[in-house]
């Protein structure tokens, strides 16, 4: 088992980011933010990180933490024009963001090595930190999905008008997601760059964008379950069958469309809903209606 | 004792007025009823009490308390609670949890303490999670906790929408056009639900233009109509007004 | 010469408003941005190309050829992508996603076929001619652009505001169900509208091909970003503002080219973007409500 493992470690890596980066794509749509701008923060985060290893001899873990505070700041000064606009406007923003982003960092090459990017950062990242990171990602959105926190993000999703006339203040929610899904994409990319040797413009971008938009809508928006599970099967998919791999983006594309249409709430939410309501009509009729409210608290 | 009033109130829509210099007030423990026919201008009036429109003039004053610029959101929190006339639940969420969303404005937890998962927050989110099952008991929807919201009939959904707006423990509960489209037993029901409500202390102003349901319930009618109050008073002498009659018929 | 390149950015920005003019149509009447509408132009140029070098047409066939293919394309996109989701009552999150991943297809298939090369146009398959006019030089190509879209626009206009055809659509504009009721068949219009955003961005795409002599699969991206610089400019849904933020968005790209550096040019039309959408959300000549916070109106 382990020898397996340790011949498939690059992909596992290569899971653990993307459902690093899943996550941040997650928080902010699951507040109703359509923000696009996960790619583009986990680039900045990327090379702020490769350049404190490599330029800097920083100490890897206080780079990523780096990276993922400078995602946070980034967040922060968006967050402002994004507080006004909904929907397709942010996403066309964050859109327009991340090109910002990938334009400015192919043309200041004393920071960011231009189009060829950032190389030689010293590998120090281990598949134990990815999980450790990953860990810790997922305990705090845990805690914060189950506190009155989620429950007003799930409502102003849902429901703006309903949300406000319960007493929920949109605009400071939205801050919040944003700014800790910048703070996740900076970590994002602080990982790679201490994972995968260097930094480069390629890797982030649209593709990245769409790549990440995917796990989300795939594995499901609501339960945390959801992005993890889709970073890990679209991660992998690719790996195992090479025809997938080649067409990777028409693959990406077909599956949203498909995902939508057919599965709107994503794979693992949809079976999440299915397997509730079977559970909870187990209990109700086997000792009341008592028993399946506590069950679930 | 609380009180919900409105001042000169008025909103026009390009040249109409859609309502004009609306003065009225809603007191506490009673159920207030605002009537008029269709187009009349009720749900103006609920929107611009819960801070979805601006006024064009007037005030709206919760105990004292100019609230006529708040933000929606402030109006909640001032203790204004509202139903929708289109049944707007979150119909993905499980009725529990649509009950508990209500409860948003009692949490006392901070930022931190909610990342970090305290055990503040889930001793919080239990008492919640109680008094949520509580409501629903109360409601007689006690076994419908984890249906989904979507799945309901619509009488059903009506009470969990209700339950919702009192979860927040309101000064002041609106309710638009609640009972539209039900038969007389549900709606009989849901009356004495208002009615007991209001014996709690709320001050519960109805909207609606179901005549009988209205006399039946309220302890005053405002009538409104192209705007304008055309009348008020008790029940039975309200609605025996010649200018109501006329309003409903039509001239 | 400083006029010289106002009179290249016109005629740049005239094919932009072209562009623009189908994209804001889609969403002007039926609320939906249409993210496939890049791969669409992209296609355009593709069947104009071929139409040239395997079929040895003709250039003014080759426009009709490729803009008859290109609505048929733009029909199929909503097939696919929007028409599943009218029927189930979509939301416009999913609108996007959806027609990000036909974008995605349509682009990638493009990317096979073409083998990933730069297409050009075969020397001569335009004459070229210039002509000197109060000291500017202007080429027949040039010219032929500028009359093309001038044609086009006339004939759009037209068509929507003179005939009952588009008295239809501009009905199913203010409220489908209403119009529906009324006799007009959504179906139809939703076809009818789709084919001629498609025809615009099929000759916009074609004239571009030719104007820079350049054919490849991912020419309609810089395209996609710079129409929502357009339509939010210009004013959401506003035809007359779309051309106009088109033709001067043409211009300031082409001084931007000619005087800054060409890499930096994205990144001032997408801060261009970025201060529109924070100061003037609504563009400049903007009639539809952008959807925003829930606040007293």
């Amino acid at each position: 088992m382990t020898n397996f493992l340790l011949s498939h470690q690059a992909l596992l890596n290569l899971c653990i980011i993307n459902a690093v980066l899943a996550l941040s794509q997650y928080l902010v749509l699951r507040a109703g933010v359509f923000s696009l701008a996960t790619a583009g923060i986990a680039a900045i985060g990327a090379y702020t990180a490769g350049n404190l290893m490599l330029r800097q001899a920083v100490h890897p873990a206080l780079a990523v933490l780096a990276a993922g505070l400078l995602g946070g700041i980034v967040s922060i000064v968006l967050a402002v024009p994004l507080a006004r606009l909904r929907g397709v406007f942010q996403a066309i923003a964050t859109l327009a963001f991340v090109q910002i982003v990938m334009s400015l960092a192919l043309y200041s090459d004393s920071l960011t090595g231009g189009a060829t990017g950032l190389n030689a950062i010293p590998k120090v990242v281990e598949t134990w930190h990815l999980l450790a990171v990953l860990a810790a990602v997922v305990f705090v959105l845990s805690r914060l999905g189950k506190s009155p926190t989620g429950r007003a993000f799930d409502t102003i999703r849902q429901d703006e008008t309903v949300a406000v006339s319960l007493g929920i203040d949109v605009v400071p929610h939205h801050r919040l997601a944003f700014i800790l899904s910048g703070c996740i994409a900076g970590i994002g990319g602080g990982l790679m760059a201490g994972h995968n040797y260097s930094v480069a413009t390629a890797e982030f971008g649209f593709h990245m964008m769409i790549a990440v938009l995917s796990f989300v809508i795939f594995g499901g928006l609501v339960s945390l379950a959801g992005p993890i599970v889709g970073a890990l099967l679209l991660t992998i998919l690719p790996e195992v069958a090479r025809p997938l791999a080649d067409n990777r983006m028409i693959i990406y594309g077909a599956l949203l469309i498909v995902s939508i249409v057919y599965l709107p709430h994503g794979v693992v939410d949809t079976w999440l809903i299915k397997h509730q309501r079977r559970r909870q009509a187990a209990l109700s009729a086997k000792s009341g209606p008592e028993a399946a409210v506590k069950a679930s608290s | 004792m609380t009180s919900l009033v409105l001042q000169g109130m008025s909103r026009r829509f390009g040249g109409l007025f859609a309502v004009r210099d609306l003065t009225l007030e809603v007191p506490s423990g009673k159920v207030t009823g605002l009537i008029g026919p269709n187009g009349a201008g009720k749900s103006t009036v609920v929107n611009l009490i819960a801070g979805l429109l601006k006024l064009d003039a007037g005030s709206v004053v919760l105990d004292g308390q100019d609230i006529s610029m708040l933000p929606p959101h402030k109006i909640a929190a001032a203790g204004i609670a509202r139903t929708f006339q289109n049944i707007r639940l979150l119909k993905e969420a499980s009725v529990l949890d649509n009950v508990m969303s209500g409860m948003h404005l009692h949490d006392r937890t901070t930022l931190f303490e909610r990342l970090l998962g305290s055990r503040k927050v889930r001793r919080q989110e239990l008492e919640f999670a109680d008094q949520a099952s509580g409501m629903l008991a109360r409601f007689g929807m006690a076994e419908y906790a984890h249906r989904l919201a979507g799945e309901l009939s619509y009488g059903h959904q009506r009470r969990v929408e209700i339950m919702r707006a009192l979860a927040a423990r309101p000064l002041v509960l609106l309710l638009d056009e609640p009972v539209a489209g039900m038969n007389d037993v549900e709606s009989a029901d849901l009356a004495r639900l208002f009615r007991s409500v209001a014996q709690e202390g709320v001050a519960v102003l109805l909207i609606e233009h179901n005549m009988p349901f209205v006399a039946g319930l309220c302890d005053h009618i405002h009538v409104l109509s192209s705007g304008e109050l055309i009348a008020s008073g008790p029940a039975d002498s309200a609605l025996r007004d010649p200018r109501v009659i006329e309003a409903y018929l039509g001239s | 010469m400083l006029q010289q390149q106002l009179l290249n950015g016109l005629v740049t920005g005239s094919v932009y408003a072209l562009f623009a003019l189908g994209f804001t149509l889609i969403f002007g009447i039926h609320h939906i941005l249409n993210l496939a509408h890049g791969a669409i132009f992209m296609w355009g140029a593709f069947v104009g190309i071929y139409c040239v070098t395997i079929l040895n047409l003709p250039f003014p066939v080759v426009l009709v050829i490729a803009a008859l293919a290109a609505g048929l394309l733009s029909v199929a996109v909503d097939w696919i992508a929007f028409r599943p989701l009218r029927k189930a009552g979509y939301s416009e999150f999913s609108a996007i996603v959806t027609s990000i991943g036909a974008g995605l297809i349509l682009t990638n298939v493009a990317q096979r076929v073409s083998h990933t090369e730069v297409m050009r146009y075969p020397f001569g398959t335009f004459p070229i001619e210039i002509y000197h006019v109060l000291g500017l030089r202007i080429s027949l190509l040039q010219i032929t652009i500028i009359g093309s879209v001038c044609v086009i626009l006339l004939a759009l206009g037209f068509l929507l505001f003179a005939t009952s055809f588009g008295q239809r659509i501009r009905a199913i504009a203010i409220d489908e169900r209403t119009a529906s009721l009324l006799g007009v068949n959504p179906d139809a219009v939703y076809f009818q509208t789709f084919f001629i955003s498609g025809a615009l961005a099929g000759v916009a795409g074609v004239l571009i091909g030719i104007a820079f002599n350049s054919v490849h699969f991912l020419m309609g991206e810089p395209y996609m970003l710079r129409a929502f610089v357009i339509i939010v400019l210009g004013g959401l849904g506003s035809v007359g503002g779309a051309v106009i933020a088109g033709l001067a968005l043409g211009v300031v790209h082409t001084l931007t080219i000619a005087y800054l550096s060409a890499a930096l040019s994205d990144a001032i039309i997408f801060s261009i973007l970025f201060l529109v959408l924070l100061l003037r959300p609504t563009g400049l000549y903007g009639t539809l409500r952008l959807q925003t916070r829930v606040a007293r109106v």
